[in-house]
């Protein structure tokens, strides 16, 4: 239960590699490790190539980008060296208010994503008559296009043709108008992205449940320990390293939160639903201004960077706790 | 355990309802006209509306046929999936096994360098392809739309893959090795076979994501290589949305999901949490 942790991006430690153990002289290991090496080079470097042509150079040449004034007028040509756009990015309030949506909407949807998707894995944890129908059920959300997404709640929240406000218009209350005040707006953007993706969070700590021995449950159990207990004391300690993994994977995706938003809210009412991903979308594309998009989309690349080292360092440090 | 365990199935229920309600009025929606979506809400087929086929007739050949951008999606999608799968599972596998070393980088850092791409945010990339996909012509071609949906695959397959080849004992690697054979032949007829969960698992993982992508097809695609879900949001027009057609096209865009999710099963948690389990 090491692994995993830092999203497995480190893997198990005993790993054994082919090679190890051949027994020849010292010197004729070495060149058969440096044979090794290169070999092993020729199964990694075109992914290296890949990335680095695909993603590495847009990254810089976006860099660059931010740092120009990219003239539309002359058919996006690349004009000459600019702070500007990162000077008046600082001073945009639309742009904080953008980053502040983003980091509020990531911390509620994650943490309710996670208490419910904690709470239905232990809910199922235990075999019971038609687990396996919820198990199905309940991953489905997440394969929507979040295109079709956003359309659905759109019709769900709809105010005169919409199911909810029907009911609720039936149970003599009136309709809250959920995509109106810009408060609720942001609620009704958290409900959407936790009907979407509760079901990854879920999926992930059943199989981290699923792998506890039962026996360390049983023995609390005869030790007197309540359920309760059981779960504070044991499961969830033990489910740290899941829990780490899943809570930074579904971290990152919501800061870069666009498809839904753009068709539920378009970023309304005002700005108050608007994303970073969406603000730099309207900035690059329909103001046509891809220098200050692009500095949009960096500091973006930024906030993930910054808020995804700081998460990883700071569960690595309570993990080692658990473990101790 | 029985009298005990009832009380779970209400929490559970509950969920359920939650969970299939908005799916219940997407799949009803695609059978409404005008007349039953504008007025009320209705609930019950037949009973409370007609159940109209417009829709279906309408984007399966009619004026808004999706059969061009669902081709596009097919083919752009299917392509980079395999691309990436090809050269990612190599990656992988070269990572998972071999120590490699560049300058002061080891296997960890070449490994971390692959699989942080994945916390790039697409917006930034866009931007770039945009204004390179000008120049070279890529803007609004399958070629293109292949490119960057390989891009955006490639961190996650070698993500993957790297924890089912650390699953695999390399003892079987070794004796075909004092057999005499290559490493390529090692790789593609030994150690690739045992990870076919895991291989089908991926690809199922990696298609899903480039298929329910927005961002890149929105920003990078016009007419001729529109995806599903451009197809999606094109729907909603100046003469106003017809959900039914929005409603009918989400339904044809999860069948792969859901042949995905039938096929996958337990394995794609399995592969996202790689060893961590054991």
């Amino acid at each position: 239960m090491t692994a995993g942790a830092g999203a497995g991006v480190q893997g198990s430690r005993s790993r054994r590699r082919v090679g190890d153990g051949a027994d020849s002289p010292d010197g004729g290991r070495q060149r058969a490790a440096k044979r090794e090496r290169t070999a092993g080079w020729g199964f990694v470097l075109p992914a290296v190539m890949v990335l680095l042509l695909l993603n590495t150079f847009p990254l810089v040449y976006s860099l660059l980008l931010s740092f120009t004034r990219v003239d539309t007028s002359t058919g996006l040509q690349i004009g000459e060296f600019t702070l500007g756009n990162w000077t008046s990015l600082m001073h945009d309030g639309q742009f904080w208010g953008s980053v502040s949506f983003t980091v509020v909407f990531t911390v509620i949807a994650v943490v309710v994503e996670y208490g419910v998707g904690l709470c239905l894995a232990l809910l199922l944890r235990e075999s019971l008559a038609g687990a396996g129908f919820f198990r199905v059920l309940f991953a489905i959300p997440m394969m929507l296009a979040p295109v079709a997404i956003g359309f659905m709640w759109r019709m769900l929240y709809d105010q005169s043709n919409g199911p909810i406000d029907a009911v609720l218009r039936g149970l003599g209350l009136g309709s809250p108008g959920w995509l109106s005040g810009s408060h609720l707006a942001v609620v009704s953007v958290v409900i959407m992205d936790v009907w979407e993706w509760t079901p990854l969070m879920f999926l992930l700590l059943l199989a981290g449940l699923q792998a506890i021995p039962t026996e360390v449950i049983d023995a609390a159990r005869v030790d007197g320990a309540s359920a309760l207990q059981v779960v504070v004391r044991i499961i969830v300690p033990m489910l740290a390293p899941v829990s780490v993994t899943a809570i930074f994977l579904r971290m990152i995706d919501s800061f870069q939160v666009f498809g839904q938003l753009f068709l539920l809210t378009g970023g309304g009412p005002g700005t108050a639903t608007t994303s970073t991903t969406l603000f730099g979308f309207f900035q690059g594309f329909q103001s046509f201004d891809l220098g200050y998009g692009a500095a949009i989309a960096l500091s973006l690349l930024v906030l993930v960077i910054v808020v995804s080292t700081l998460f990883l360092s700071l569960s690595r440090r309570m993990l080692q706790r658990v473990e101790t | 355990m029985t009298s005990k365990a009832r009380w779970r199935y209400i929490p559970l229920i509950l969920w359920a309802i939650f969970v299939i309600f908005p799916l219940y009025w997407v799949l009803i929606t695609a059978f409404k006209d005008n007349r039953s979506i504008y007025g009320g809400a209705k609930f019950i087929p037949f009973v409370d509306f007609k159940p109209d086929l417009g829709a279906w007739a309408s984007i399966l050949g009619g004026d808004n046929s999706i059969l061009g951008p669902l081709w596009h999606s097919l083919l752009a999608v299917t392509l980079s999936t395999l691309i990436a799968m090809f050269v990612g599972t190599a990656a992988a596998y070269g990572l998972a096994r071999y120590d490699l070393k560049l300058a002061w980088m080891g296997s960890r850092d070449i490994s971390f360098f692959i699989i942080s791409q994945r916390m790039m945010p697409p917006i930034v990339a866009v931007m770039a392809y945009f204004i390179l996909f000008r120049q070279i012509r890529l803007l609004d071609t399958i070629a293109g739309m292949t490119v960057v949906y390989t891009g955006f695959t490639l961190p996650l397959v070698v993500w993957f893959m790297q924890n089912y080849f650390r699953q695999v004992p390399v003892s079987l690697e070794e004796a075909a090795r004092t057999d005499g054979a290559s490493r390529f032949m090692i790789f593609w007829r030994i150690s690739v076979p045992l990870t076919t969960p895991g291989l089908i698992a991926t690809f199922l993982l990696a298609f899903s994501f480039s298929w329910n992508d927005f961002l890149f097809a929105v920003m990078l695609t016009q007419t001729r290589a529109t995806t599903l879900p451009i197809a999606i949001a094109q729907q909603q027009g100046q003469l106003g949305t017809a959900w039914w057609n929005i409603c009918a096209i989400s339904l044809i865009s999860m069948v792969p999901m859901i042949a995905a999710a039938i096929v996958l099963q337990k394995r794609l948690v399995t592969g996202l949490l790689g060893g961590s389990e054991r």
